[in-house]
């Protein structure tokens, strides 16, 4: 029981365009249509603009580690076997209000290097069955 | 802008549980009990208490909350208790102390007479505590792979949703941007320790804990081990406020309430688990804004601590040292109750009592100010001393990731 235990996003009205994106290996966000704000998770009004029309567009997918953990022990469905593993919150380039997070594919070996402020770039799991999460690598 | 209402409100009354893992007995019992005994301490009958106010949610992950049995909101409790009159009632708010907080103006405001707060938690007697999407538990058949929709979708899938994880992300930044290690909070955990071995009602009571004890002990999500989490447990805590111009007449020294501030968090879309740092810092203001009062004249402080680092937030937003200084404050004995100059979490914390959702802070803040805080009755084992001179103003602040309250409990007006 691993990795096909992982949870399966479940698209909804609001976030399709996030994982249809995903699904052509495309980092696509909301972005306001009123002040350009890009938001990692859809919105249905502008906090800073208060406009509620939005387009979903590609962003260049690179941005900088804002925080970590290296995850030990997990009651998250699919990750027992996977200890240890990280997460990153990572502050995308195009705006330094949207934090992007996902885990960040490195080998153990390289987890005492971690640290914040690295330059990261997103990728592309295929977990099979059409799943495909956004997963960050080091830049 | 601040609370104008400082000297208005005491707390008059406090009562407890005793704690347990995984134990037997409903929620709503636990609740009841510890709300009797808190009226029974100020002195008043159930007759007395007009107002009622709560924090209820439910602390059983993966399920529903059952009123009673796994939630005591107040719905429930108005029948578990048998309340006859209520004038002022609040179901609501982001945690306990929005409860709290709230009471106090409704006390100030006239709106009742005295208001009766409780939390009661619950921990599950099956799965781990988390609001994880989990998976079969070892040895059972493995099940489908969980479904993760809306927010969730943006979590389970990376493994995310347990609370230690968030924190930690949190607590890693500030040990990168500061330079804090392990060693450092270490001084935290141990003197919430050696406070926890004068508590009779902690869970670690009989259980010391050594540097090496803590530096080896089993990674959570790094940086926090299982020692810098909190711990869940069955058991409430009950406290009752009323107005300071009755108060004096009670049985029990009252805890005057002389600083009051409130905060919350603001828009910025940063991970929530640094919300509380918004939120800190708004209280902060708010409460300091009420009073003549600074740092210096406290002499203690219970803070909230889900997790250690909770502690380095408090302590810089609350004006005890700068931004970033929080890891090197709490060294060289300084927060410890043995002839520190600024003890904190004197009951143990959290992490190191149980964790009761922040209410047990506002109870031992109350012994504190009493001059009663007692291993053995009447030995105040846990008693601040200055120089010799017991607490005259203890902080209390908690409530964190979404709304804060935090007030100044002093043993008269000022």
């Amino acid at each position: 029981m691993a990795a096909e235990q992982k949870a399966i996003p479940v698209p909804d009205e609001q976030n399709q365009p996030y994982w249809d994106g995903a699904k052509e290996h495309k980092l696509v966000l909301q972005h306001c249509s009123g002040c350009g704000l890009v938001s990692a998770r859809p919105r249905v009004i502008c906090p800073r603009c208060h406009k509620e029309e939005f387009e979903w567009k590609q962003v260049s997918g690179k941005g900088t580690i804002h925080s970590y953990t290296i995850v030990h022990q997990t009651t998250a469905a699919g990750f027992q076997d996977e200890v240890p593993y990280v997460v990153v919150h990572a502050v995308i380039n195009e705006e330094p209000t949207c934090y992007v997070t996902a885990n960040l594919l490195v080998d153990q070996s390289e987890h005492d290097k971690l640290t914040i402020s690295l330059p990261v770039v997103i990728d592309f799991e295929d977990r099979g069955n059409g799943v495909v999460v956004p997963q960050w690598r080091l830049a | 802008m601040a609370f104008n209402a400082a000297n208005e409100v005491a707390i008059v009354g406090i009562g407890r549980t005793q704690m347990s893992r995984r134990g037997d007995r409903a929620i709503g019992a636990l609740a009841v009990e510890a709300s009797l005994k808190a009226i029974e301490d100020a002195g008043l009958t159930l007759r007395d208490i007009d107002g009622l106010s709560t924090y209820p949610e439910s602390t059983g992950p993966g399920v529903g909350p059952v009123p009673g049995v796994s939630s005591s909101n107040l719905q429930w409790m108005v029948q578990g208790l048998g309340v006859e009159q209520i004038n002022w009632w609040s179901n609501g708010g982001g945690n306990i102390s929005t409860a709290i907080g709230t009471a106090a103006m409704a006390i100030a405001t006239g709106m009742c007479n005295y208001v009766l707060v409780w939390r009661s938690m619950y921990q599950p007697r099956s799965g781990a505590f988390g609001s994880g999407t989990r998976g079969s538990s070892a040895g059972a058949a493995p099940a489908a792979a969980p479904r993760a929709g809306g927010a969730n979708a943006y979590q389970a899938p990376y493994g995310l949703g347990d609370a230690p994880t968030g924190f930690a992300a949190a607590y890693m930044r500030y040990m990168k941007m500061y330079g804090a290690r392990r060693e450092h909070m270490a001084a935290y955990a141990l003197s919430c320790r050696a406070n926890a071995n004068k508590n009779p009602y902690s869970m670690f009571y009989d259980q010391p804990m050594t540097f090496d004890d803590y530096m080896n002990c089993r990674m959570i999500a790094d940086p926090l081990c299982l020692f810098d989490c909190d711990m869940p447990v069955d058991g409430a805590a009950a406290i009752v406020l009323g107005a300071a111009d009755r108060a004096k007449d009670g049985p029990k020294a009252p805890a005057y309430i002389t600083a009051l501030g409130s905060g919350g968090f603001n828009w910025k879309n940063r991970p929530p688990e640094e919300w509380q740092n918004d939120t800190a810092r708004n209280l902060s203001r708010t409460l300091w804004a009420s009073t003549y009062m600074t740092a210096k004249d406290m002499d203690g402080a219970e803070f909230y601590d889900g997790f250690s680092p909770d502690i380095y937030w408090w302590l810089e937003e609350m004006n005890f040292c700068g931004r970033g200084e929080a890891f090197e404050y709490i060294q060289n004995g300084r927060i410890s109750l043995d002839g520190g100059e600024f003890p904190i979490n004197t009951f143990g914390g959290q992490v190191s009592e149980g964790r009761l959702h922040g209410i047990a802070h506002w109870y031992e803040g109350v012994k504190q100010i009493r001059h009663e805080a007692d291993d053995k009755p009447g030995d105040g084992a846990r008693n601040i001393k200055h120089n010799g001179r017991l607490a005259e103003n203890v902080l209390v602040c908690t409530g964190m990731l979404g709304h804060g309250v935090g007030v100044i409990l002093s043993d008269e007006p000022r």
